[in-house]
């Protein structure tokens, strides 16, 4: 829940011009992963970040977690330096990374997350009652004697998230933990997340792909690109400023050959198509500053020998706020 | 971290490490693997010996003595074997293929009281693989070979060896830590690290041979091994060199056990630095 400003909230997680360089081709320079990243995350909250691949997500979750360290600049976590302080961040963080299935094949759920339970130290009885209760909401009873290796990609996952939530840590890092979920797992998490975000004194940090859980998961949104935060505000917010130019979806057949030209027009902020492979039909989503650039706009859809078979004004989503700042789609 | 916190993480390692080393096949099977390598790796060098030996040598004093020497040798080798092989490949295969090393690495104990919980099982596969080999040395070369060759295992002196066995493993412990944090930064050694300290201390840590046997400068590095020492002061434990040396020895090898030791805790701290500089605590190896 974000109080808005003025309301004076406990910071859990806070950077200052955080920056961090990885070394590149030789004779091509450094790679620049976070650029001068300024970042203020509060108590209770679901705070989420979306950018695309390279984007510098997963650098600062590593940094965070205490994986990583800076080249440059603060990153606190409640209060605590990262570089000087990670013994005792640890206490009261965990990361689950979607995509990754951490854990012994030849061991039972029950015996993953008992190891994991014994790691941060918790006393036998908590955390018997602790994976009983991530069990039943994860919904791994019938699964709690089996050998990882013989789970699911589905209720693999769903172990790596319980193994997050084992030590009921007060700050959880969620790295696209839906990536390769099916429907009922991505929803499983989602509403263990934000059932257990109400318990209090929680915060979370999610990166995902995908723009509906972040609007449906997220008190606030970070838009990252090229390692530099180019928004953050609630995702409601965020709409609105966007609100202020126009949203359109324009339906054509077949896709652009050069969408960089339609890019280019005067007045176009940003675009994204996504093609529907049985259809035949592309999906443009456009960004625009208002609306007389429509008119060259379309002439320029024409001259990418593509006819427009339906077009219409939408209401501003998230991602009509991504391929604003970004320019392009998340997916593209 | 609390030490009961500590001590509760390294046994839930342990036992984990045990399921994982153990529960990959049957018992029969498990126990056949555990006792085939040492014993065997005894067998040739032993049947070597006795083979080249000369007739006269053969069945003499010394030639017996010699071969007890040996088998006691080779039998501890265990240890220095299962320390180094095991734990120069746990942070690879933790990190490789089951993906789990960074999720320790960031829980309170980072990896401490796992790698000690992790070692302890190779600890124990030593111990079975060392009982297994005085056992099976004794049936065969004195039952079935009647060469009465002096390996009274009912003679040993306990109070000298237990001491020099707990010496001698926590020596070995702290190497195997050193391997640890090497192979968190090295980048294609996993499989030749293990091997390679194994086979070094093989050749000079006085195991088939006395290291006066080595050249001169040679000499000078099999004297600063704790492996020496913890050989020295098992054979002395069962009385296959002259007693009188034990304490000595097992102060040298206290010396360089605490030398192995604060030197695994100085490479480990440089080691986990430059991970976390790099970013190595989830790198996958590309091959």
């Amino acid at each position: 829940m974000f109080l808005g400003p003025g309301l004076k909230r406990d910071l859990s997680i806070e950077t200052k011009g955080l920056r961090r360089l990885f070394k590149g081709i030789p004779g091509k320079g450094d790679v620049v992963a976070l650029d001068q990243v300024d970042l203020e995350v509060y108590d209770d909250e679901i705070f989420g970040l979306l950018g695309p691949n390279g984007a510098g997500k997963t650098t600062l979750i590593k940094i965070l977690s205490t994986l990583l360290l800076p080249t440059q600049g603060e990153a606190r976590i409640k209060g605590l330096d990262v570089v000087k302080q990670a013994p005792q961040i640890r206490r009261m963080i965990n990361l689950v990374s979607g995509g990754e299935t951490p854990g012994y094949g030849i061991l039972s759920v029950k015996e993953n997350l008992w190891f994991f339970s014994q790691l941060y130290g918790l006393p036998r009885d908590f955390a018997k009652d602790r994976i009983t209760k991530l069990v039943d909401q994860l919904e791994l009873q019938d699964y709690l004697n089996t050998r990882m290796a013989k789970l699911s990609t589905g209720y693999k996952q769903r172990l790596n998230l319980a193994r997050g939530f084992v030590n009921d840590p007060a700050l959880l890092f969620l790295d696209e933990p839906t990536l390769g979920l099916d429907v009922i797992s991505a929803r499983h998490l989602r509403t263990l997340v934000k059932g257990w975000i109400k318990t209090g004194g929680k915060t979370v940090l999610l990166t995902t792909h995908y723009m509906a859980e972040a609007d449906q998961m997220c008190d606030r949104v970070g838009i990252i690109n090229h390692g530099k935060i180019l928004a953050c505000d609630t995702p409601q917010r965020l709409k609105t400023k966007v609100a202020g130019g126009a949203t359109w979806k324009i339906e054509i057949t077949p896709n652009l050959s050069q969408p960089e030209s339609v890019k280019s027009v005067q007045g176009v902020l940003g675009l994204s198509q996504n093609d529907n492979i049985e259809t035949g039909i592309t999906t443009l989503k456009l960004v625009l500053e208002d609306e007389s650039v429509m008119s060259d706009l379309l002439s320029k859809i024409r001259d990418n020998g593509c006819k427009v078979l339906n077009m219409g004004k939408s209401e501003p989503t998230l991602e009509d706020v991504y391929i604003s700042l970004v320019g392009t789609g998340l997916e593209e | 971290m609390a030490v009961a916190d500590f001590v509760k993480s390294a046994r839930e390692s342990f036992r984990v490490g045990w399921k994982i080393e153990s529960n990959w096949t049957d018992p029969v099977l498990f126990a056949t693997y555990q006792i085939i390598r040492p014993l065997a790796s005894l067998l040739i060098v032993a049947f070597i010996v006795i083979i080249g030996a000369s007739v006269s040598a053969a069945g003499s004093l010394f030639y017996n003595q010699y071969l007890a020497w040996l088998i006691v040798g080779t039998a501890f080798y265990a240890y220095v074997l299962q320390a180094m092989l095991g734990m120069s490949l746990l942070v690879f295969i933790d990190r490789n293929r089951y993906e789990i090393l960074k999720n320790i690495y960031i829980s309170p104990g980072t990896l401490h009281p796992y790698i000690i919980g992790r070692g302890l099982v190779s600890v124990v596969n030593g111990t079975i693989s060392v009982v297994l080999t005085l056992l099976f040395s004794e049936a065969i070369f004195n039952g079935v070979l009647h060469m009465n060759i002096p390996l009274n295992l009912l003679g040993v002196n306990l109070f000298m060896l237990i001491p020099a066995v707990i010496l001698g493993i926590i020596g070995l412990l702290a190497i195997g830590y050193m391997l640890c944090a090497l192979s968190i930064v090295a980048n294609r050694m996993e499989f030749i690290l293990g091997d390679s300290v194994s086979g070094i201390f093989f050749l000079l840590g006085g195991v088939i041979f006395p290291i006066s046997l080595l050249p001169g400068p040679v000499q000078a590095i099999s004297n600063v091994l704790p492996v020496t020492y913890f050989l020295n002061t098992v054979r002395e434990s069962f009385g296959l060199l002259p007693v009188s040396n034990y304490t000595s020895d097992l102060a040298l090898l206290g010396v360089t056990t605490l030398v192995a030791l604060a030197l695994g805790i100085l490479v480990f701290r440089g080691a986990e630095q430059r991970a976390r500089k790099l970013g190595l605590f989830d790198r996958k190896s590309e091959y």
